[in-house]
């Protein structure tokens, strides 16, 4: 595949000061379930072609879903980098790659019934649980996919991966009650390493918990977040982390760069070479080299995120963390993972007098952190004793100012989608029953 | 290609064949902070083939459209619904679209200069702005798209679509303060027609300096009032909290409404309706035909507070035992049909918004839906942008944006007053549920009795 990149790349290479091009192909296959039933099983195969052309400073970048047509592709990045405004763009040239072993023959030779099998499989171990447990707009995947990029300024690089993954939601339904739903995620890039069974039927039990609801009341104290509920305060920090956003002025974390931003006990990395993981690779959309980061250090901002031209604007290390083929780069976390604490979750539980325990949080942050939402799957806990499940509880507050006020990250850690996540116990969030 | 379509087809030993050409050209703009952070064009094109064998469904796709390479996806998708065995899947008859509907603007819009659309967004992004209003940004986006949609059942229809929108974001900062207000506007239809549903320059402007006026303003008390909803709360409310609960994989799933046709669900002034056709301002979800074929419908959900329908593709509307409603879309080839909205708004009611306000004691007038979350139970959380304290029948004060609460079927039997002015406000709306859709939603001014959250009392 890269030697046909290069051969595009001289074709095209004369239409501006510089020229990158990407070609990318992957092929797959899919299962959705919904209400406990296995539909549609789908075959698909992609590929595309992304051009960006480098006039005077001002880029310009064209997508096609058919690498043929890269002729046109690269006329239409040329003349939108003619229309746009000169702001300084480069292309990288390139550095040492980190070999990254994210691809399973298994995957890449698998029949296309494997992800019934595999939907089978997410299934019965909800049903193992109870028939009470409903599977519902839930979804497995497999795949395999390649991309090779090359630039005017010497980039040329190219990296196979596969993947397989799952999207469960679930929910209980018991004598007219049905609880709220709640879901697990995982995205592996070998069949061997996957947590099905395990996270499934941990869920279907979160649910069925989750059944006789009553109202909190009055309630003071911390929460404990599940890695999926911390899932969306980590989106906040990773959004804040992004340099695009620094650049723009729209990052909380502007000018944090060495000060003590959260609690002593977060330790964020973010990871792009992670052999699990199918999102790493040993280079970014850029072709600059992909990397493991310790963004937040015992609750030191260490790095932000960056490409190819944030860490030139802001005269920085580039993290390669460019990402989307199909689009401009953006940068965008790879695998993030959150430091494991000492203490396990029920320990930290057992530390406090009163706790509010969220399985799922239904919020969307802000970008500057400032959150109400809903609380799913919500639990009083008194003295680490699961008192009564409760419902209608809102939560409000600043996703940044919570993480300031972190109780505890547990010893225990779960995969939501790739990322490798706590249970977190925090204070400063308002708490309304 | 219906002929080549007809020919692999027939050579599939298939209860049903459906073929869906897509071809997308998409152009997005965002402009911020003095510079283009997007400029990008994109097309995409292929056919998804959806087989229905023995009961069960099988799908797969190609970026190729030559003959070879779509009898090679549809031979994979017969095997996919091998795959699951014998199973229960049957479609509904159905009215299928054939020939071809042509947005006017489509060809203006696909061979309009580079220079224009950039200009456009310039034009909005140098509005003047209050000294505490830090950064706007102004977002482009256009979807020009051709379908095909051909099945065994005698669909073939063919349309070339144009949907145009624009978003305005402005953030203004002061005395540790942030507050972003956003507006914009989307068609389905040309260059004019988007002009048409009003001056995008005014909105910029309006969007920019409300965003410096509000930043400062202080916040409603949260608590339960009566509250005036604008078209773009009554859209929000219409299509997350009550059309996800009525579309037929959700019902299936044991959303609130399941088996609940026929009854009481609203105040007899509701009436909700979701529609695929040509209306007024020709919002965005118009689609006219859905990816199986079937003409769009103008669909009553709710008829004097009565619930009165689902919205259905051919495969539920047959296991439901009601009529198909033309609500299987998909987002582009690659990916099969799933039930989704469409316009979804509330029909318009006698009073005047003045005589609405007049007639309100004590309460709040909500502008401006931001972004929201809803459960299958129809319990939803919404952000709202701006808020008008109402005392003694008159406007008190403009506040800051809070949030809205509750469970959308109790705050829908509240209702007791709509008014005649209507909009269809939602129109730069995307759904996300699995894949894309554009969808659009609105209605009248709408009084209700629900929970303003977020603040403490």
């Amino acid at each position: 595949m890269i030697s046909e990149a290069e051969r595009i790349l001289e074709r095209v290479r004369g239409l501006g000061d510089q020229v990158e091009v990407i070609i990318h192909r992957s092929r797959g296959y899919s299962a959705r379930i919904e209400s406990n039933r296995i539909l549609m099983p789908s075959a698909s195969s992609e590929e595309g072609v992304g051009i960006r052309v480098i006039v005077s400073g001002s880029e310009g970048f064209s997508h096609s879903n058919r690498v043929g047509s890269f002729m046109e592709v690269a006329e239409a990045a040329r003349r939108i980098a003619r229309v746009s405004e000169a702001k300084g763009v480069t292309l990288p040239s390139g550095g040492e790659y980190v070999e990254v072993r994210n691809f399973d023959p298994e995957l890449e030779a698998a029949e296309p019934e494997l992800v019934v099998e595999l939907a089978r499989r997410v299934l019965s171990a909800a049903s193992e649980v109870s028939h009470d447990v409903v599977v519902d707009l839930s979804t497995v995947d497999i795949w395999v996919t390649e991309f090779a990029i090359a630039n005017s300024e010497g980039v040329s690089v190219s990296h196979s991966s596969t993947g397989v993954s799952y999207a469960v939601v679930a929910f209980a339904k018991r004598g007219g009650k049905v609880s709220s739903f709640d879901f697990r995620q995982e995205s592996r890039s070998r069949l061997g390493e996957l947590e099905l069974e395990d996270q499934v039927r941990d869920l279907a039990e979160q649910v069925l918990m989750s059944l006789d609801t009553g109202r909190l009341g009055e309630f003071r104290g911390p929460i404990m977040l599940s890695p999926e509920a911390f899932a969306v305060f980590l989106g906040s920090v990773a959004t804040a982390l992004s340099a695009d956003n620094v650049l723009r002025g729209r990052s909380p974390l502007a000018g944090k760069l060495g000060h003590r931003a959260f609690s002593e006990s977060l330790t964020i990395v973010d990871d792009g070479l992670r052999g699990d993981s199918p999102s790493s690779s040993p280079a970014d959309r850029e072709g600059a080299p992909r990397s493991r980061n310790t963004l937040v250090e015992n609750g030191v901002v260490k790095t932000y995120m960056h490409r190819h031209y944030t860490a030139m604007r802001m005269n920085a290390r580039n993290t390669g963390n460019a990402s989307s083929f199909s689009t401009l780069p953006v940068v965008a976390p790879t695998n993030m993972e959150v430091l494991p604490g000492e203490a396990g979750k029920e320990e930290l539980l057992e530390s406090v007098d009163r706790a509010l325990w969220v399985s799922r949080l239904s919020a969307m942050p802000d970008h500057m952190g400032n959150v109400s939402g809903t609380v799913k799957g919500g639990w009083l806990i008194e003295k680490g004793e699961w008192v009564r499940p409760v419902r209608e509880v809102q939560i409000s507050g600043n996703v940044f100012e919570a993480l300031r006020n972190v109780l505890g990250v547990s010893r225990e850690r779960r995969r939501v989608s790739t990322h490798l996540l706590p249970f977190v116990l925090l204070e400063g969030l308002s708490v309304t029953g | 290609m219906e002929e080549v379509f007809e020919r692999i087809a027939g050579a599939l030993d298939a209860d049903y064949v459906e073929f869906r050409y897509h071809r997308r050209i998409s152009t997005s703009i965002r402009y911020a902070n003095g510079e283009f952070e997007d400029f990008s064009r994109r097309e995409k094109a292929g056919v998804g083939v959806r087989v229905l064998r023995s009961g069960s469904w099988g799908f797969s796709n190609t970026n190729d459209t030559s003959p070879e390479a779509v009898k090679e996806a549809a031979e994979k998708a017969y095997r996919m619904a091998g795959a699951l065995g014998e199973g229960g899947a049957r479609l509904a008859e159905a009215r299928f679209f054939r020939g071809e509907y042509v947005t006017p603007g489509f060809e203006g819009l696909l061979e309009e200069p580079l220079e224009e659309k950039a200009r456009f967004v310039l034009d909005l992004y140098k509005v003047d702005r209050p000294g505490s209003v830090k950064s706007v940004t102004v977002i482009y986006r256009e979807l020009l798209d051709e379908r095909h949609v051909w099945n065994t059942d005698g669909a073939n229809a063919r349309s070339r679509e144009a949907r145009p929108e624009y978003i305005v974001f402005a953030t203004a900062m002061e005395g540790g303060e942030t507050y972003v207000r956003w507006d914009g506007n989307g068609v389905l239809g040309g260059r004019g027609d988007l002009l048409s549903l009003g001056d995008p320059v005014e909105l910029s402007r309006t969007v920019v300096s409300e965003a410096g006026a509000l930043v400062t303003a202080p916040r409603p008390r949260g608590g339960k009032y009566r509250l005036i909803l604008s078209p773009s709360i009554v859209g929000l409310l219409s299509h997350e909290a009550i059309g996800h609960t009525v579309e037929a994989d959700l019902v299936e799933s044991g959303s609130a409404v399941s088996g609940k046709l026929g009854q009481r669900v609203a105040s007899p002034i509701i009436n909700l309706v979701d529609s695929g056709l040509e209306m007024p301002g020709s919002p965005p979800g118009t689609i006219i035909f859905d990816d199986e074929g079937v003409i769009a419908s103008r669909t009553y959900v709710i008829r004097e507070g009565v619930l009165r329908s689902y919205l259905t593709d051919r495969e539920r509307a047959a296991r439901l035992g009601i009529e198909p409603t033309g609500n299987a879309r998909a987002w582009d080839h690659s990916v099969p049909p799933i039930v989704r909205m469409r316009n979804t708004y509330i029909e318009p009611g006698d009073w005047t918004l003045e005589e609405l306000i007049e007639d309100t004691e004590e309460g709040y007038l909500l502008e401006g839906g931001g972004g929201g979350q809803a459960d299958a139970n129809a319990e939803f959380f919404f952000s709202i942008q701006k808020v008008k304290r109402i005392e003694k029948g008159e406007i008190a004060a403009t506040l800051r944006g809070t949030a809205i609460t509750g469970q959308a079927f109790e705050v829908l039997s509240s209702a007791d007053a709509a008014t005649r002015e209507w909009s269809m406000s939602m129109n730069t709306g995307h759904c996300g549920k699995i894949q894309p859709a554009k969808v659009a939603g609105g209605g009248p001014y709408l009084r209700v009795v629900a929970q303003l959250a977020g603040v403490s009392g």
